[in-house]
């Protein structure tokens, strides 16, 4: 039993202990709660695996092609649920190697994986959305090539279907865009609005 | 050879490894994925289908039929989703070489290798006929 001056003691001393003041240990604290690391709203990528994830990035962005801000973003989108996937993986794989049951039936593991299972199924979604997102931007993007005549750049906007824009009627006639390019060039018409 | 494997993490005993590994293979020769977005979702499957064996095989215990139940059903959807995305993606590069024939189509085509041209309007005559 703590005698009176010993509690006034502690309490004075308590004062002094009112967590982490630089952002640094504001940062270390921020993480206190975390159990495997993987549920955060930001990837984070360990230095070791930094260069494997650097290469996995320059191979995407050198297949996926992408071509301005929403397509990247699209493909950063789909880069990090690969990623967490992988690291998802990793961490199970550690909780196999830990010994005894597989860890879908682990008594031990019941709360980590259904935190796990969870993290998962989000992770999948981003993969399979972002990828539906990168392929339409792309496909709207090759559309425009094939369908948006010179004069017409500034007056479609790059999201526009090209269902609307590529059978275009110019004078009542519909026309592709070769044919529209023609007219233009025939009447000398620069831009349309 | 990449400098990162997207097939590793597969949680499988030393017993079942040459099975595991049997499974790989088999899905990867069904699959061919000819580029690293191919990879990642011919990886998934991988997992997916791995992860509905491991279930199968320790299925039978009521204690946990509700955490088998939990994982084979997101192991199973995410199964499907990377199935039918590796066939859209399968698709849209086999539209791109059977569809696009001039070099202008050809330019367009390869700065956006994931359009889906099955989207794009394909008029009489167009595209197959740019001078």
């Amino acid at each position: 039993m703590a005698t009176q001056a010993q509690q006034l003691a502690n309490a004075a001393n308590a004062q002094f202990s009112t967590g982490p003041r630089t952002g640094a240990g504001k940062a270390a604290s921020s993480r206190n709660a975390r159990t495997h690391g993987l549920s955060t709203g930001v990837l984070t990528v360990s230095a070791e695996q930094r260069p494997e994830f650097d290469a996995f990035s320059a191979a995407l962005v050198s297949e996926m092609k992408p071509a301005g801000a929403l397509e990247m973003d699209a493909l950063l989108e789909f880069r990090d649920a690969a990623w967490r996937l992988r690291q998802v993986r990793a961490y199970v794989c550690r909780l196999a190697a830990g010994g005894g049951a597989d860890p879908l039936t682990h008594p031990e593991t019941a709360a980590v994986m259904r935190q796990l299972h969870r993290f998962r199924a989000a992770a999948e979604m981003s993969l399979h959305r972002s990828l539906d997102a990168f392929r339409d931007l792309q496909t709207l993007r090759f559309a425009r090539v094939l369908h948006v005549a010179k004069s017409e750049n500034e007056a479609i906007g790059p999201l526009a279907a090209p269902a609307a824009f590529a059978l275009m009627r110019v004078e009542g006639i519909p026309m592709n865009r070769l044919l529209r390019d023609r007219f233009d060039a025939n009447h000398g018409i620069v831009a349309v609005t | 050879m990449p400098a990162f494997s997207l097939m590793d993490g597969a949680v499988c005993s030393p017993e079942n490894e040459a099975r595991c590994n049997e499974r790989r293979d088999s899905i990867l020769a069904a699959v061919k994925p000819a580029n690293i977005v191919e990879q990642v979702l011919a990886a998934e499957l991988f997992h997916a289908s791995w992860e509905m064996e491991r279930v199968r095989e320790l299925s039978g215990d009521p204690a946990v039929e509700d955490r088998l139940n939990a994982a084979y059903s997101r192991a199973s959807r995410n199964w499907r989703r990377s199935l039918k995305q590796l066939k859209t993606l399968q698709t849209a590069r086999a539209t791109h070489f059977a569809k696009l024939y001039t070099a202008a189509e050809r330019t367009a085509g390869e700065a956006c290798p994931f359009a889906d041209l099955a989207k794009v309007p394909v008029l009489p005559g167009f595209p197959g006929e740019v001078q």
